[in-house]
């Protein structure tokens, strides 16, 4: 799936969140830009893009947004009032804070859990840390060198030969990047990833598991709706004949459909072995399938299921005319990035 | 007498040493007992329940056991662990030899789970448990290293080898030949 693109922060909305005026915010920007060997730097391409070349507006990456708001933090003037606020309620912090969230919001699509831990990506590591392949290669070559080196299995493991880092796995990268790296605020993003990070991948993990839930309160009411019975062979679940498995079918497939994974009309009760023979028959259960995809099955390997055929005529038409959201990206990105597209 | 009081793994050792240098095992014997004997001697600080907390803390930079409860950085860090009962003092040795370090006293521990003074159960220490030094160490000097310690550990020596230990050694050799 293409990644999207990451300035996405306008500086209006910068602007109000810092609760600042715009005026304000281009002019702590001219502060970044007049010193560049202080440690304070916005780098285009990394933290903004001149989304208007005529007038020279901004959009910023979570980044960009959060070195501005680190760098107003200590060096904004506070009132005694902000000042009480600020230690009353972390206001200023959580604001930073966001910034990291959002990135690892858009950035946990690999989180899986294994062994009672939680693993990401590295290429998802590498997003969220707002540094590249090279430098978490040195960190983590940094850190096999330190006295307690990265534990395989805990910290990191390879899932289907790719890296994959554990939720403790990435602490301690952060950890190593945030006492390491040149620049004040990748260091301080690094650290802000420690802070906001775990809240953030719970809440990710909180609405899978409520997804799951869902998915599987409709594939059981589906099941109850067929009467325990395969749509396609007609075979029931009896006390004489119940040595088999039943599977509730995504028609539109659920990770690629994931608006449609728990509506029960998207789902169709089948035997198990019918099940696997449908996903041989489509090249793999990874491959997206439709509602046109089973027709096309069962009609070449199960034309007598008349009934299941009308069925899922139906189904196409009523959800014939949805939209993969990954082929929206695709589309969107296509849209952003005509170079790529050609 | 002597072989009551030390433990296995070092009367192996002495053994081995023997054989190898030719020195005579009963004074070999003598001098694992002196040196434990001292060691009793002195028995090392154990850290109060204040302390232990005092040094997690300072490592998650929270203020309090509510702060750390709290802390993003510190369910991140533990992670997949088995739940800490942080009332109990156990709970909190084993944050501080997971995130702070070694525990005064554990420091040089002799028993049939340590290698080179370090508890390999207790402690993930690979560099220390294959006795080399991490900076200056090359790829000959880990296989070298791994090969005497899988020799004496592997489940098919009779005299000393010992299939959990074996796949403790295994694992520590994967982390520091790992790449990112």
């Amino acid at each position: 799936m293409p990644r999207q693109s990451k300035f996405t922060i306008k500086d209006k909305e910068l602007a109000d969140a810092l609760e600042i005026s715009v005026e304000a915010l281009y002019e702590v920007i001219a502060v970044f830009d007049s010193d560049p060997d202080d440690e304070w730097e916005l780098k285009e391409k990394e933290h903004f893009l001149i989304d208007n070349q005529k007038w020279g507006n901004r959009i910023f990456s979570p980044q960009g947004a959060f070195a501005i708001a680190k760098y107003l933090d200590t060096h904004g003037k506070k009132s005694i009032w902000d000042r009480i606020r600020e230690f009353v309620t972390h206001h200023r912090q959580k604001i930073r804070n966001a910034f990291v969230q959002k990135t690892v919001h858009e950035n946990s699509s690999s989180l899986v859990a294994r062994n009672n831990r939680h693993f990401l990506s590295k290429a998802d590591t590498v997003a969220i840390l707002g540094t590249s392949y090279c430098r978490l290669n040195t960190a983590f070559k940094e850190l096999l060198q330190s006295d307690s080196p990265l534990e395989p299995g805990a910290d990191y493991d390879d899932i289907d030969g790719v890296r994959y880092y554990s939720l403790s796995g990435l602490y301690r990268l952060s950890q190593n990047l945030s006492q390491m790296l040149k620049s004040k605020d990748r260091r301080e993003w690094c650290k802000a990833v420690d802070v906001a990070g775990k809240a953030t991948f719970q809440a990710i993990i909180d609405a899978e598991t409520k997804r799951n839930q869902r998915i599987k309160k409709a594939k059981d009411a589906a099941k109850r709706r067929d009467k325990q019975t395969c749509q396609i062979t007609l075979v029931k679940r009896t006390m004489h004949n119940h040595d088999f498995d039943l599977a509730g079918h995504h028609i539109f497939s659920s990770h690629h459909y994931p608006h449609l994974s728990a509506v029960e009309d998207n789902i169709i009760t089948i035997e198990s072995t019918v099940h696997s023979e449908f996903h041989q028959w489509n090249g793999g259960n990874s491959n997206a399938c439709t509602a046109n995809d089973l027709l096309q099955f069962i009609c070449e390997r199960y034309p007598a299921s008349t009934k299941a055929i009308a069925r899922i005529a139906e189904v196409d038409r009523i959800f014939g005319y949805t939209q993969s959201p990954l082929d929206r990206a695709q589309v969107n990105n296509q849209r952003i990035s005509p170079k790529k597209a050609a | 007498m002597a072989k009551k009081s030390i433990s296995p793994a070092i009367f192996n050792k002495i053994q081995q040493l023997s054989e190898t240098e030719g020195i005579d095992a009963q004074i070999l014997e003598d001098f694992a007992l002196f040196v434990l004997g001292n060691r009793r001697a002195s028995k090392p600080k154990v850290l109060s329940m204040g302390e232990l907390k005092g040094a997690v803390f300072a490592h998650f930079e929270v203020s309090s056991t509510k702060d750390m409860r709290k802390s993003g950085a510190y369910r991140m860090a533990t992670d997949g662990m088995d739940k800490l009962n942080l009332r109990l003092k156990e709970s909190w040795e084993q944050l501080y030899r997971q995130f702070v370090g070694i525990l005064p006293g554990e420091d040089s521990q002799v028993g049939e789970a340590c290698i080179n003074g370090v508890d390999i159960f207790k402690y993930f220490k690979p560099w220390t448990v294959f006795g080399l030094d991490a900076k200056t160490s090359s790829e000959q000097d880990i296989k070298q290293a791994y090969r005497q310690l899988s020799k004496r550990y592997h489940p098919d020596n009779k005299d000393s080898g010992n299939a959990r230990i074996f796949d403790r050694i295994n694992l520590m050799y994967r982390s520091i030949t790992a790449v990112a």
